[in-house]
């Protein structure tokens, strides 16, 4: 006889079953199988077979269907709904199709008519039944691993959420009495200032700004990365709002002596847009197209349909600064890349703008992309969507990574 | 004409302090409640033309205060504007739901903030979701 893949070298077997003669027959069946030694206890009633099985102190539980005037299929049914025990294969009379059936139902793992029992096919049978045990074992512990480090997660994700609850309130309640009362100084409230006084408040108020936008853009991050960053589109014009949105970056433009101008086609339709989204994609485009430019350069904004794809607009945020190195052009939409070369001039920043930008859009349903070559200024494009094709706004679920720059032919 | 009075409630007393030097610039009549209670019992007591209300305070939070706020017929058409530091995913959308006319994050833009002040007194019934 072959040896039986997969047997252990020593295994432990519960034989319960009324008929002695057919317990020696089994009993016999089982000694000299190549590979293994079976460990056999024989029981012959249903309550001995029960306290053993309860037991689950062995490897497999061999059961006969007929137990005196009880069942096996009872005690099968019996063990299985308490707790834990080894795997049980049934030995049949005569074969007994529904009989089988209903004992795989309930729970054994494998069944031997006894007309047709042999020493090799009995200890495959216990081979295989302790294999699909331990196999079912190793893929619950699997299972339980798996939720508990899921929720351990979930508890980690709520603690962080948390604790940037806190972290925001504690980071703005601060900064928020900083900057009022720089306003208030600088509204003359608390009386008149003279001009070095002015200049010095100005400097703490630009501070205070950049404070402020530097924790949103944090904020934005973690909550883009919990997914909780969301937009609510709604059909809008950009003939009124682009222009607001310029008027509000034009003085610090015009201290920086850089023209701010804004290029709008006229009969472009109403785009689906989270106005204070757009607005901070478009004020960060603009900071930044101003960092980068030069005394005397030029800044233009642009709303024109997309010629690519009738469903678009395409939007666009011209500079006439130093431009960007192919190297840092691919990169640039990445989550904290910074722009630093010795042609540039020094820029603070975090390095989340863009990618925070690129995130908006994407939450759109558009893209952003750029055209930029060193010495020739940058383009920062970006499309919305139309309000007609509203059905095509994807969640953020689907968001694809679209972020690569891409030719524009509007360039 | 009687002065528009605003009951602010904020736990943080220089906030406090700076809105109230702001608004009191502005020529309206101040009351200051620095936590949910007081501002439950300020409000009840000689309801304003306004309310400004934080959100996070100790010993009571701002959204159930405009709860208890709109459920009272003395109280329940009074404009109220929710200032918050926090960034609770959702918060705003809760905030509006209360029937609250404004919601502002903070660090807050004043002249946007005074913008909304004289609509929402104006027309305490609207909305205003800037």
């Amino acid at each position: 006889m072959m040896a039986t893949p997969y047997l252990q070298p020593s295994t432990r077997v519960l034989l319960v079953d009324d008929n002695e003669d057919d317990a020696t027959i089994t009993r016999s069946l089982l000694t000299d199988v190549p590979g293994t030694r079976f460990e056999i206890d024989w029981v012959s009633s249903y309550d001995a077979g029960l306290k053993m099985m309860q037991l689950n102190r062995h490897d497999v539980d061999l059961l006969d269907f007929r137990l005196g005037k009880r069942s096996g299929l009872d005690l099968l049914r019996e063990v299985h709904a308490q707790a834990d025990h080894a795997p049980i294969i049934m030995l049949t009379g005569q074969g007994n199709e529904s009989l089988v059936a209903e004992a795989i139902r309930s729970g054994a793992t494998d069944y031997i008519p006894k007309g047709l029992i042999s020493s090799e096919t009995l200890a495959r049978a216990i081979a295989h039944a302790v294999e699909k045990a331990k196999l079912q074992k190793n893929v619950l512990d699997h299972q339980m691993q798996l939720e508990q480090a899921n929720q351990e997660l979930v508890r980690k994700n709520e603690e962080i959420e948390r604790f940037y609850h806190v972290l925001a309130h504690e980071l703005k309640t601060p900064l928020t009495a900083a900057s009022e009362f720089v306003g208030i100084m600088l509204d003359g409230i608390a009386g008149p200032l003279n001009h070095e006084q002015r200049e010095y408040l100005q400097i703490v108020e630009g501070s205070c700004d950049s404070l402020k936008r530097n924790i949103n853009d944090l904020f934005d991050i973690s909550r883009l990365e919990t997914g909780k960053l969301n937009v609510s589109p709604k059909p809008d014009t950009l003939q009124n709002f682009l222009p607001q949105v310029v008027a509000t970056l034009k003085p610090v433009a015009q201290d920086k002596g850089i023209t701010l101008q804004c290029l709008i086609d006229p009969t472009i339709p109403e785009v689906l847009m989270d106005e204070q989204r757009i607005r901070q994609v478009l004020t960060n485009l603009i900071a930044n197209a101003m960092k980068f430019t030069r005394k005397g350069g030029t800044i233009t904004i642009k709303a024109s349909e997309d010629s690519t794809n009738s469903k678009q607009v395409m939007m666009s945020v011209s500079d006439t600064g130093i431009g960007i190195l192919p190297d840092h052009r691919n990169r640039i939409f990445e989550r904290l890349y910074q722009v630093s070369n010795d042609d540039s001039p020094a820029c603070a920043g975090l390095g989340l703008g863009l990618f925070i930008c690129q995130e908006l859009i994407k939450l759109h349903g558009g893209t952003i992309s750029v055209l930029s070559a060193p010495g020739e200024g940058s383009t920062f494009f970006f499309t919305l969507l139309k309000a007609k094709s509203l059905p095509c706004v994807r969640n953020e679920s689907e968001r694809n990574t679209n972020n690569d720059e891409t030719d524009n032919p509007h360039c | 004409m009687m002065k528009q009075t605003i009951l602010i409630v904020e736990d943080d007393e220089h906030i406090v302090k700076a809105l109230e030097l702001r608004l009191r610039a502005k020529d309206y009549g101040i009351e200051v409640a620095y936590d949910a209670l007081m501002g439950m019992q300020k409000a009840m007591g000689h309801p304003p033309s306004l309310i400004l209300l934080d959100i996070t305070m100790p010993g009571g939070n701002g959204l159930r205060l405009a709860e208890r706020l709109k459920e009272s017929s003395k109280t329940m058409d009074i404009p109220i504007i929710f200032l918050t530091a926090s960034k609770q995913a959702d918060l705003r959308q809760n905030a509006l739901s209360l029937g609250a006319t404004a919601f502002f994050e903070k660090p807050y833009d004043f002249e946007e903030l005074h913008a909304t002040i004289k609509a929402a007194i104006l027309h305490p019934n609207i909305c205003l979701t800037s």
